[in-house]
């Protein structure tokens, strides 16, 4: 706790330190490079999953950077997930071209089927180049053309 | 000489001023000092403060730095 | 010049900032003619043309942005409709800021800001909502997209800062927030989050007060809607009034438009907003003048002259002429007895220097004897010495500005971002454009390392060890021959004496290293990398001259700015960071036991003659008793009477026994105050006093620039304080009366050379100047020593280390220093009466976790602090920016008692006190210790606001 004058509210949570060490030498790992932020926050979430709240304020440390400096870039970017990963992650495009060919009843229908499921997220990306396959989608990462709901379903059975 | 730390509270406050002058202006060679130390004396203290200390200085009080005591002697010759 | 407006003073914004050059760049934009420097962006020659092109997002203090989209124009030759505030002009352009088309654009793109903002915006209802402005100009008035979209109408209100509200619900997202927060103040506090429709202004994802924001107000000022707003604006409505006037906390002086509602007594301040034309701070201010202002008016403020027969006996409130005929007949009765010495008066460093010098008229002319000093005794009284010595002037040599041009900073003893914050924040903007700063500082300012800035090198000198230090870096530059040997031979004097005591081989970086700390090959590398500059200037505080080798220290630095040629120009020079906000005033209005006005020795004949037949007096010729000079004759029995004027000695000064003992000793002990401070406990007269809000008179900051402070409503006292002395030295028997202000400094100007060209009038005509001001230099000098030192050449002073004699002992094996934070102000007598209590309840101590890992302490506990001669106990705060046996505390609140620790150690040459330097050992405070503590807290916290 630095005393700049501000006494803290409520003590922080705590903090674990075994994460904060492994963040910080991800963010040491790439602090040399020129724009080093986003290389380190991709970083973190393929290494430990997602940004945690407490991340902010060791990768901020490490670049000297503001905490919201950090804050502002980690959620501009739907990819820098805040919140743990869940079993089974479902991306489905809804740019113009998917949206065309029915890419909203899916998106729709799907996002409704998995609601409260807790092991299922899904998620909107913007395009994924498949243009002539849509509506595309990922399902844990393999991407799939022409989907409908239920081709959703069938890979998430794959998947588990 | 310089009282030690412990005493400096308990020391008349012109004798440890007077000291830390002189103690501050010791790397001069000495007749200098001695008319430096002087020269302050009467440029920034008060009389009664000087007076007090020539006092310390007639009696040849040993808790003086020798170079403070040369600079009473010039604002004040011992008394014959 | 308006200082005082019949309504409210809206300066005007020009969109973007001022762009250097010759203005060859013709432009014609809408059919007007105007010449501006290339690179002008069209917004701003737009405005300087007389044509006003509607914006949100732009402002004259930041850096174009482009995001609004209101401020689009036609270009002849460029397609579409480029930003006007991003459109650099060139020679010949042609733009069209009103066509059909641009007209048509900018309803469009309101319509869409309407679609999302609230349609009962109290910002528009007040007035107070560029939005509204906006709308109305451009013609918006149906909202084709229906008010029923997405929009973010329900987000909640921010309100955790105590001064400001953020409401997110009118924020259009302009950013004008975050880039004040990053350009001006340079704290980085806001962002935006998310993207798109989501994007909301955050300050880093939680509220405001568990942020990183220090509640300067920048972003508050830069707000277009009324989604960031002072809270005293919600309450009492927006102002009807302005009045320009000074800040009176710091040395910074920052320029203030008060913005009032009501006249006469019944004026209320609705907020304080930082004027754009103040010279000292170009329209940025700090949590403390921006908001904290309400001690005027708080409940403790005392409004009635008061008197008792002992210290023991309850006040009783009597008339002024009952209190100043106490005063006059006490004072004479003490002289009769105890002879003409035998009564004195300490100045005040906060008051204005009208009022400070008829305080030393009244001592010199009433008391007849020059028993006067001030609370720069406890500051920069090295300062006055040390560069009084070397250059032959008690002052800076540069101004603010300076800044801009310096490459290399040495900052040495101070912690701007915490104690000069406003002046910090242009040093970061400096730095973060490539300029370099070396911090020598036991602990980790945030200077050494804080968002975007990083310091070159921190050495961290042990307390104590100044003039090593400094000898070693001189010794560095001239060893390796990287001294200006010119600048020597045609400015200097004493030179050859100097170079070789500084070459000798116990000044250099090696043998130094164990006593300062200071790692050898560091120190080299600072030393070179100062050496290089090319501009390097040197900026210090009170952990130069708050030490017993304070003065020499002072020369020291002197010295290396001589040695490295880095004087007379800008960019370069020595910079004290004066504290208080009239403390250079009050020592330029002679508040000194040896000096006039003008830093002129009292045993100078034609001087004193000068003051002697204007007042009609004789006046001693020799020097009077400093302050601590006082005290020591109180406990003696030969001083007996003092008059205080806003000062609290008894918890500012050091050794606190001491002060106490001496003013029990005394028979009439008068404090001059807006409250009942700690020093009053040992008053048997209190004189109410006036705030800042209620003066006419002037303050001069650390840049010897001398800014009006104007009456924003009459005095709540009945009296201004000049008024009450002169009236004091009338009641003594010499008659002493002004009709106004403006007439003490016309007898200023008269009798002393440096303010000769110094009025009121010409104040308001020029909004500032710095002295000197005279034939030489009618618009006053903001460099010193341009062609030659005021005293003709340089001097180089010999500086031989002598360490302290406040070594760390077995019982007391660690050292205590002491300093300043943000939110609180010296003895907090102001700050610990308005919000900013919630900020700094209470004074830490901060310890090194190695050290407090041996005495079993953590954060929070209570510990008792004690010294050779006392003890006091408070929490404590581990932390790792101190190094290791250095402990660090501030002294804002009187229960935390740090002055009881301090000793009776001081300059050799001033007598300023050794704060910063204490041998104390610290250990967890036994349960009883803690409670008692914990119970007198509570007692303080609840007297607060």
């Amino acid at each position: 706790m630095r005393q700049r004058g501000f006494a803290a509210p409520a003590p922080p949570p705590p903090m674990d330190s075994q994460r904060a060490a492994a963040v910080r030498a991800i963010a040491e790992r790439h602090a040399g490079s020129r724009g080093p932020l986003l290389p380190i926050l991709h970083a973190v979430v393929e290494e430990l999953g997602h940004v945690a709240e407490e991340d902010v304020a060791t990768i901020a440390d490490v670049l000297n950077l503001s905490r919201a400096d950090v804050h502002g870039v980690v959620t501009f970017y739907h990819d820098f997930r805040r919140t743990p990963p869940v079993a089974h992650r479902v991306e489905l495009c809804r740019a113009e071209a998917c949206q065309a060919v029915g890419a909203q009843a899916v998106f729709d229908a799907v996002t409704q089927r998995y609601a409260g499921d807790e092991d299922v997220e899904i998620g909107q990306v913007f395009c994924f180049g498949n243009c002539a396959l849509g509506p595309s989608g990922t399902i844990d990462g393999r991407l799939r053309g022409r989907l409908t709901a239920e081709l959703v379903d069938a890979e998430l059975e794959a998947s588990r | 000489m310089t009282a030690c730390v412990d005493d400096r509270e308990h020391e008349p406050a012109v004798i440890r001023m007077g000291n830390d002058i002189a103690r501050h202006l010791e790397y001069l060679p000495p007749e200098t000092a001695a008319d430096q130390i002087a020269a302050h004396i009467e440029r920034f203290w008060e009389p009664r403060m000087s007076e007090e200390l020539l006092v310390h200085a007639d009696r040849n009080d040993t808790t003086m730095h020798p170079l403070l005591l040369a600079a009473a002697r010039r604002l004040r010759p011992p008394p014959a | 010049m308006t200082e005082q407006t019949a309504s409210i003073l809206i300066e005007p914004d020009y969109g973007t900032p001022r762009v250097e050059g010759e203005p060859t760049a013709h432009v014609t934009i809408d059919g007007l003619e105007i010449d501006v420097a290339p690179g002008t962006s069209v917004m701003r020659a737009a405005k300087e043309a007389g044509v006003d092109i509607p914006k949100l997002c732009a402002t004259d203090r930041l850096d174009a942005f482009g995001s609004c989209r209101m401020c689009l124009v036609e270009v002849d030759g460029v397609r579409g409709t480029p930003a006007s505030c991003t459109t650099p002009c060139t020679d010949g352009m042609v733009v069209h800021t009103d066509s059909d088309d641009v007209k048509a654009l900018r309803r469009n793109v309101m319509e869409m800001y309407l679609s999302d903002h609230p349609a009962d915006c109290a910002g528009c209802a007040r007035g107070d909502c560029e939005i509204q402005d906006l709308a109305h100009r451009v013609g918006a008035a149906e909202v084709r997209y229906g008010l029923d979209g997405a929009n973010h109408l329900h987000d909640a209100t921010d309100a955790t800062n105590p001064y400001f509200a953020y409401d997110p619900s009118a924020c259009i997202v302009c950013s004008r927030c975050v880039r004040a927060c990053n350009e001006i103040q340079g704290t980085f506090a806001l962002t935006v989050e998310g993207r798109g429709f989501d994007s909301r202004i955050t300050p880093g994802g939680t509220d405001f007060m568990s942020s990183e924001c220090v509640s300067c107000g920048a972003c508050v000022q830069a707000c277009p809607t009324s989604s960031l707003t002072e809270k005293s604006v919600i309450e009492l409505g927006m102002p009807s009034r302005t009045v320009i006037t000074t800040c009176a906390y710091c040395g910074v002086g920052c320029s203030f438009k008060a913005e009032v509602q009501g006249s006469g007594d019944a004026t209320r301040v609705v907020r304080m907003v930082p004027w754009k034309d103040g010279a000292a701070n170009e329209g940025h201010s700090c949590v403390k003048g921006r908001f904290a202002y309400g001690y005027a008016s708080h409940r403790d403020r005392q409004l009635h002259p008061m008197v008792r027969d002992t210290i023991d006996d309850p006040w009783q409130v009597v008339s002024w002429e009952e209190a100043i005929t106490r005063i006059a007949t006490g004072f004479r009765a003490i002289q009769d007895t105890y002879g003409v010495g035998s009564i004195g008066g300490i100045a005040s460093s906060r008051c204005t220097d009208e009022e400070v010098y008829v305080v030393q008229k009244m001592v010199r002319a009433a008391f007849n004897n020059n028993n006067i000093d001030t609370c720069a005794r406890v500051c920069h009284s090295p300062t006055g010495y040390g560069l009084n010595q070397t250059f032959g002037t008690s002052a800076g040599t540069q101004d603010f500005a300076s800044v801009d041009h310096t490459d290399v900073m040495l900052l040495i003893g101070a912690n701007p971002t915490d104690a000069h914050p406003v002046f910090a924040s242009r040093m970061k903007r400096r730095l973060r454009a490539g300029a370099r700063i070396i911090v020598a500082d036991p602990r980790r300012i945030d200077l050494v390392r804080s968002p975007h800035v990083e310091a070159s090198h921190h050495l961290p000198v042990r307390p104590g060890t100044n003039v090593a230090f400094i000898n070693a870096m001189a010794h560095t530059i001239v060893t390796e021959g990287l001294h200006d040997e010119a600048f020597l031979r045609d400015r200097c004097e004493d030179v050859e004496a100097y170079l070789s005591f500084i070459a000798r081989p116990e000044n250099s970086p090696e043998e130094t290293e164990a006593e300062t700390g200071v790692p050898a090959a560091d120190l080299r590398e600072a030393a070179r990398l100062y050496a290089a500059g090319p501009n390097s200037a040197i900026y210090y505080g009170l952990g130069v001259t708050e030490h017993s080798q304070g003065s020499t220290m002072v020369m020291g630095l002197a010295n290396l700015a001589m040695l490295t040629g880095n004087i007379g120009r800008e960019g370069v020079g020595v910079n004290p960071l004066r504290g208080q906000n009239n403390v250079q005033g009050s020592c330029d209005m002679g508040s000194f036991p040896h000096e006039f006005p003008g830093y002129r020795h009292v045993g100078i004949d034609e001087v004193r003659g000068i003051y002697e037949s204007l007042w009609g007096v004789t006046i001693p010729a020799q020097p009077g008793l400093r302050i601590p000079n006082m005290f020591d004759s109180a406990v003696a029995g030969s001083f007996r009477g003092l008059f205080v004027h806003g000062e609290d000695i008894v918890q500012s000064d050091p050794n606190t026994q001491h002060v106490e003992a001496a003013l029990r000793a005394m028979d009439l002990v008068v404090v001059h105050d807006l409250f009942l401070n700690e020093t009053s406990r040992f008053a048997t007269v209190f004189l109410p006093g006036t705030s800042f809000l209620e003066k006419d008179g002037t303050f001069i900051n650390a840049e010897r620039r001398i800014n009006r402070v104007r009456p924003i409503m009459p005095s709540k006292v009945g009296k201004d304080e000049w008024q009450v002395v002169c009236e004091i030295a009338t009641a003594m028997g010499y008659p002493m009366s002004y009709a106004n202000a403006a007439e003490i400094m016309d007898e200023i100007a008269a009798t002393t050379p440096t303010f000769a060209g110094v009025s009121f009038a010409r104040l308001d005509a020029e909004g500032s100047m710095q002295w000197p001001v005279n034939d030489a230099a009618p618009h006053g000098t903001p460099t010193m020593h341009v062609e030659h030192f005021v005293r003709g050449r340089g001097r180089l002073m010999p500086t031989v280390y002598v360490p302290t004699t406040e070594a760390t002992t077995r019982r007391f094996p660690l050292v205590l220093t002491t300093g300043r934070i943000l939110t609180q102000y010296n003895v907090g007598a102001q700050t610990r009466r308005t919000d900013n209590s919630r900020w700094h309840p209470a004074d830490v101590l901060e310890i090194h976790p190695s050290d407090a890992e041996l005495r079993g302490i953590h954060t929070g506990d209570i510990v008792e602090l004690s010294s050779r001669v006392g003890t006091t106990s408070l929490p404590a705060l581990v932390s790792d920016r101190m190094p290791p046996g250095v402990v660090y505390t501030t002294f804002h609140h009187p229960i935390t008692g740090a002055n009881v620790v301090t000793t009776e150690n001081s300059d050799w040459a001033t007598n300023c006190p050794e704060y910063k330097v204490t041998a104390v050992q610290v250990r967890v405070a036994n349960a009883e210790a803690a409670r008692a503590h914990q119970e007198a807290d509570a007692v303080t916290l609840g007297s607060g606001s």
